[in-house]
């Protein structure tokens, strides 16, 4: 054993050993090892490690890339897969699979009023974000009350989910349309329309989402959409429907609280499927 | 305080001299592996990081430590690719460099098991699995997927309910299967206070019904407390409800906002 130097205190004392193996050994206490570097240039800690709080300057962690294979229990990381996934292994027999970094936005308070003309895009909540070239999971859930009872309305006909960003995207899954009388918000219980979707560029003309045939003065339309978005072009997302009937003033349209949409990238295969 | 300076070697390189310690002239602690001109940086550290060229080995985790822990910090104001960050009540990777902003990195509450509801009243309701969550104030996601046998005499008509802490509000979709109607019904709640999320299994002669219930959403509380999922009956006394296998719940908290939206 190498001592470099003693600390002022047995518990401040630094001890470097290089061993037989070509490892270097950082010890506490004179004897206890606490790091340990081997010739292959592998850090293994001995005890837990306390990582320091993140500044706007510098985050605590970085991770490095990882293939999928080898795997063993308690791998994690595999930051730089093709398609920039984190991956993690709870069990060598499970092997890898993917921690899914989650996008969310979430409606906390009713939208403005405003009014709708058929075949028009308007985003549903009025932001967009980027994304890359990957694959997503998609969850979106939108609820959307009509109001006002001047009868200017004539059906909404269909109301699809398109993305009106740069990126190329489409879509597959599942989108489903309730539709019911009234505006309370409480229940509905009218099923109206649902769908499976293979592929649908997100474009035109796009996904039913709000699905209303029949003209009734107020109703509350609650649109689900699940699946799987394949970006082909990195752009700007704007979730987006295009309305499939006008509402006029003084009849208006709003986006209810709680609406919301999940993105999760990296929903490529993973895992041993043979 | 143990002071190497700068080229400083070790006094005494062990048998297999391969290693050697020195601080650059960044102020920078290297760990070298390798003699010489062959050597090569297996460690690097500085006044604000630690940087290992090989991979890092955490060691296993006790009943008093993690092997890891982060600190509760600030989100960085450029996140760049393959970091993770954290900020009490969340944790965040940014898995991407260039495009990809940063995301949350879900930690999931999950249960799953059986359970019997004996007599479930119009007035009082029960839990769904007899469990009963701990939650903090904040918004999750939730998923719920049910297996259900249900007996009753006459129509049998459920109500689902979140019962929880402080200022509980849902916004969520049902849908369920069952065999003793037409293939395919719906029902949804949306935002209302948790007091109802709708009513499901529609009037029925049969005596035993089979339904597979599907419930997703979000969920918000302004004060931490436990949560349970609970149902009652609507219309008539049901006889039972059992829970079969299979049957789970899943949340996992959110924020309301992640991921470089404009």
């Amino acid at each position: 054993m190498s001592t470099i130097a003693a600390g002022t205190t047995s518990s401040a004392a630094l001890v470097l050993t290089p061993d037989t193996t070509g490892a270097a050994v950082l010890a506490t206490n004179g004897s206890t090892t606490a790091l340990t570097i081997t010739a292959g240039q592998a850090t293994s800690f001995a005890k837990n490690v306390s990582l320091p709080a993140g500044t706007a300057s510098a985050a605590p962690f970085t991770i490095g890339s990882m293939t999928q294979v080898p795997q063993a229990s308690g791998d994690f990381g595999a930051y730089g897969e093709t398609s920039s996934a984190f991956q993690a292994c709870p069990a060598t027999s499970f092997g890898n699979g993917v921690i899914p970094p989650l996008r969310i936005y979430r409606t906390t308070a009713n939208s403005a009023t405003t009014n709708w003309t058929s075949g028009i895009v308007y985003s549903i909540f009025g932001v967009s974000c980027n994304i890359d070239v990957a694959t997503y999971m998609i969850e979106l859930f939108v609820n959307y009350v009509k109001s006002g009872t001047t009868n200017t309305f004539s059906g909404l006909g269909s109301t699809t989910f398109v993305n009106n960003g740069t990126s190329v995207c489409t879509f597959s899954g599942i989108s489903e349309s309730f539709v019911g009388a009234g505006t309370s918000g409480v229940s509905l219980n009218a099923v109206t329309y649902s769908a499976t979707v293979s592929g649908a560029t997100l474009t035109s003309p796009g996904t039913y989402l709000i699905y209303n045939p029949t003209s009734v003065a107020d109703w509350q339309g609650l649109g689900y959409l699940r699946g799987v978005i394949t970006c082909t072009t990195a752009g700007t997302f704007v979730p987006s429907i295009r309305a499939g009937g006008s509402i006029f003033s003084p009849d208006s349209v709003y986006l209810r609280t709680g609406s919301y949409i999940t993105l999760r990238r990296g929903a490529f295969t993973s895992g041993t499927w043979a | 305080m143990a002071i190497i300076t700068t080229g400083s070697q070790l006094p005494n390189q062990g048998s297999n001299s391969q290693l050697s310690i020195q601080q650059d002239g960044n102020a920078q602690w290297v760990f070298k592996s390798g003699t010489g001109s062959t050597a090569t940086t297996a460690l690097t550290l500085s006044a604000t990081q630690l940087t290992a060229a090989g991979s890092i080995n955490f060691p296993a985790g006790t009943t008093s430590a993690a092997p890891l822990n982060f600190q509760t910090g600030t989100l960085e104001t450029s996140p760049v690719g393959g970091e993770f960050e954290f900020v009490s009540g969340q944790f965040y990777t940014t898995p991407s460099a260039t495009t990809v902003a940063r995301c949350v990195m879900p930690t999931a509450y999950f249960y799953t098991g059986t359970n019997t509801i004996n007599s479930l009243l119009t007035s009082a309701s029960q839990s769904i699995f007899g469990k009963s969550l701990s939650v903090d104030a904040g918004a999750y996601m939730f998923e719920c997927g049910l297996n259900l046998t249900i007996v009753s005499a006459s129509t049998a008509n459920l109500n689902f309910v979140l019962v929880g802490p402080t200022g509980l509000v849902n916004h969520g979709r049902i849908k369920f299967i069952t065999d003793s109607n037409s293939n395919f019904t719906t029902a949804v709640a949306a935002g209302s206070a948790m007091s109802s999320l709708g009513g499901v299994m529609s009037a029925s002669t049969v005596s035993t019904r089979y339904n597979l219930v599907s419930i997703t959403g979000t969920f918000s509380c302004t004060a931490a407390g436990t949560l349970q999922i609970k149902t009652t009956a609507l219309t008539n006394t049901i006889t039972s409800v059992t829970v079969n296998a299979g049957s789970y719940f899943y949340c996992y908290p959110i924020q309301n906002n992640i991921g470089g939206w404009v």
